[in-house]
């Protein structure tokens, strides 16, 4: 529960930015705000960022299924899940 | 036909998953979607891709066991298990499923993702009622027996009653 309130005073510029940061991280501004003082070391992605990290996923679905079923394909297809799951990983 | 299903924690799901996979089980690997089924590990690994930080319970696990009088192949119980998952708005997300063949009636054993691939997680509120309904929609439907119409029927050891 957050019973706590914050007052800050900024720059209309400043609010500016900070609105056009926070929508760029898809996130409110309280969100923003909350995500960047209290952990600075979170990633955010943009919508671009978004796309790929599910295109990515949706490609290790597809390698996941495919090495299930045919047990031929389990050396060719290792190395590759693992490339991809080390991809998916550096948004995570 | 009787179906089950709960929600699991992770450490839940990987020694259900290790006792699904179990030898002396007979198991056949049903059908599988979105994850590596070689151990385990992998399954739990791979749908660490979909989740959330507060849904602590992640997965659920699920028996599905039709009447040993059906007499369901492979194919009628893959049928029956997608039935189940459209039913229960199961679908379209990570799980495994296998047969255990070591008893009188195959059965199916299923885990899933309760977070599906467009991120939206499953409502386990009032599950046994939820399962109650689909079992008896779904038998219905592909005409099965449905475990209470036979009620009474049994004795209390799963052995029939004498009707003279």
């Amino acid at each position: 529960m957050r019973k706590h309130r914050l007052h800050i005073r900024i720059t209309k510029e400043e609010f500016l930015e900070l609105e056009r940061r926070a929508k760029r991280a898809g996130l409110t501004r309280s969100d923003y705000v909350r995500k960047v003082a209290l952990n600075s070391s979170q990633k955010f992605l943009t919508n671009s960022d978004r796309e790929l990290f599910n295109e990515l996923r949706i490609e290790l679905r597809n390698t996941a299924n495919l090495r299930n079923k045919n047990a031929s394909l389990r050396t060719t297809l290792d190395p590759i899940r693992k490339q991809l799951k080390n991809l998916i990983r550096q948004f995570q | 036909m009787i179906i089950k299903s709960r929600s699991i924690t992770k450490n839940h799901a990987i020694n259900v998953l290790e006792y699904v996979i179990r030898e002396e089980k007979d198991h056949i690997v049903l059908d599988s979607d979105g994850a590596d089924i070689s151990s385990a590990y992998t399954f739990i690994g791979d749908s660490s891709l979909y989740k959330k930080d507060r849904v602590t319970k992640a997965f659920v696990s699920k028996v599905i066991s039709p009447h040993a009088k059906d007499k369901l192949n492979k194919k009628d119980l893959k049928n029956l298990l997608h039935e189940v998952f459209r039913e229960m708005k199961l679908d379209n997300r990570q799980f495994f499923a296998v047969i255990h063949q070591n008893t009188d009636t195959p059965h199916i054993h299923v885990i899933s993702n309760r977070i599906d691939y467009d991120y939206n997680t499953w409502n386990d509120h009032h599950v046994a009622f939820t399962c109650q309904r689909t079992c008896k929609n779904v038998s219905n439907k592909l005409g099965l027996i449905y475990a209470n119409d036979l009620q009474g029927n049994y004795d209390g050891k799963g052995k029939e009653k004498c009707i003279s």
